[in-house]
């Protein structure tokens, strides 16, 4: 995120290019909508089959992510895991208002996302929660809208990329940001430089405020998912192997934007057999 | 142009209010069933303060054999391994991951605190499968989707996956006892080692303590 010192928008510029962008991609996304109409079912065949649940992780610098899982180990030791502690002292209220919050200031790219990715409906949805949640909602603090019937998703751009075919690439552990892979470090890119409250902060006095927000979402997240974890570090034998697949399988239902009613694609399970171990990995273990 | 952008806002309002909610049916009620009475049958006999950690550990391994294909899941978690494996390694590799399963879970139970599972509906899957959805209600917090995988058994059903929040917790288990072997020189002994350890382990971890 380091680009933001070399771009000096003075505060109105900022403010255009917010706006530029807003308007670039409501446009798009009523064309995109119907352009991808047609041809929806079989792209959504494809991206179903290359992002199935259970297939193969492509992990070519295995050693080198192992080497920064055990850095981002050692970082949440000694810095995330005491600050989320403390911040887990706050009444439940307050951290429950805080993920409001950097939900609600997540909306507007969401939007923008869903947009790209033809998602008409969901595009419908976000903004009315947006609205919603920041009028009535006092700024993002409470959630009204779900009670209305809006429920809470995210998009990113690493999701549209996703969605518009373009495969994962490489699987990376990067340090300090965790989890990702080829595509989602261009989105992760993409999103810091492009979401609507970045833009609007760039080159003000309140440019500190995105660092703020990562760090934020950071500790909000996991003591959210303190339990989870814990879980997790007590019970896997190779605590990275189980780390890569959960995130890699999240990040591919939210791509799919799995319907919670389906049935997940689940592959065979027979006798010591099954995609996933099929491949370069299968050699190697027998 | 502002009228354009308006009107397009105002189009997708009404497109998502019109949207008809995902409301899951159920295309096999007995699996449904199978669930509900398993999540009752649970909370009766596991969550009780009343019984010792040796008790509660058995409990729930006369419950986990029962209602879960143990044989199927340990198998599908190792892999190609278990075909290369002799009669008595995968005797003793079942027993191994039954252990360690039962570690892992029974303790849970003690700390239990009202959490609850609605099933919400079902699907059918290929080869008679079914997939009950539900979701796991908890004191604080959205509930987790949790999704069943069972095969018919008799009259009854068994079941081969938890599939939590789009996660299967078979292709997981899966990767991480593959990493384990691959990283000992494909030795299946280093794995059941690494889980008698983990059997062992959860006697001194924090959720324990709410068993005195």
């Amino acid at each position: 995120m380091s680009f933001s010192s070399n771009l000096d928008l003075s505060n109105f510029a900022s403010v255009r290019r917010a706006c530029l962008t807003a308007v670039l991609a409501t446009s798009l996304f009523v064309g995109a909508s119907v352009a991808r109409a047609s041809d929806s079912a079989a792209a959504h065949t494809q991206i179903a089959q290359a992002n199935e649940a259970g297939s193969e992780i492509w992990d070519p610098i295995e050693p080198v992510n192992r080497y920064f899982f055990e850095v981002n180990r050692f970082l949440d030791e000694v810095m995330l895991k005491p600050a989320a502690a403390w911040y887990g002292l706050l009444p439940q209220g307050v951290r429950t208002g805080t993920g409001n919050f950097l939900g609600n200031l997540r909306t507007p790219w969401t939007v923008a996302n869903d947009g790209l990715q033809g998602e008409g409906a969901r595009a419908g949805t976000a903004v009315a929660r947006f609205f919603i949640n920041t009028i009535i909602g006092f700024f993002g603090v409470f959630d009204p809208a779900k009670e209305l019937g809006f429920a809470h998703h995210d998009e990113d751009a690493g999701q549209t990329f996703g969605a518009w075919g373009v495969e994962e690439g490489p699987y990376l552990m990067l340090p300090v940001l965790g989890s990702s892979n080829g595509r989602d470090i261009v989105g992760f890119v993409v999103d810091a430089f492009l979401d609507p409250f970045n833009l609007l902060t760039r080159g003000t006095r309140l440019d500190w405020t995105p660092y703020a927000r990562g760090g934020t979402t950071a500790v909000h997240y996991r003591d959210a998912n303190k339990q989870q974890i814990d879980d997790l570090q007590r019970s896997s034998t190779d605590l990275y192997a189980t780390v890569r697949r959960v995130s890699v399988e999240r990040r591919r239902a939210e791509i799919r934007n799995a319907d919670p009613g389906a049935s997940p694609p689940s592959p065979r399970m027979t006798d010591g057999e099954g995609p996933g171990i099929s491949g370069p990995r299968a050699e190697a273990v027998q | 142009m502002l009228r354009r952008i308006l009107l397009s806002f105002v189009a997708l309002l009404a497109f998502a209010l019109a949207a008809p909610s995902a409301r899951a049916q159920n295309a096999v009620p007995a699996a449904s069933q199978f669930i509900d009475r398993l999540s009752q049958t649970a909370i009766e006999g596991l969550t009780s303060k009343d019984i010792d950690h040796d008790e509660r550990k058995e409990r729930f391994r006369r419950l986990f054999t029962e209602a879960f294909d143990v044989a199927t899941i340990g198998r599908f978690a190792l892999g190609s391994p278990w075909r290369t494996a002799s009669e008595s390694d995968r005797t003793e590799y079942l027993k191994a991951f039954e252990d360690y399963i039962v570690a892992s879970y029974a303790t849970r139970f003690a700390d239990y605190g009202g959490e609850k599972i609605v099933t919400v509906g079902s699907r059918r899957g290929d080869d008679n499968e079914a997939f009950v959805l539900s979701n796991f209600m908890r004191a604080q917090g959205a509930p987790v989707r949790v999704t069943w995988r069972v095969r018919p058994n008799g009259d009854s059903w068994r079941i081969i996956d938890v599939i939590i929040e789009d996660v299967s917790m078979a292709i997981t288990q899966r990767d991480d006892f593959s990493a384990t072997v691959q990283r000992n020189g494909g030795r299946l002994s280093a794995l059941i080692e690494a889980l008698r350890a983990k059997t062992a382990a959860p006697a001194a971890a924090p959720a324990a303590a709410g068993r005195s």
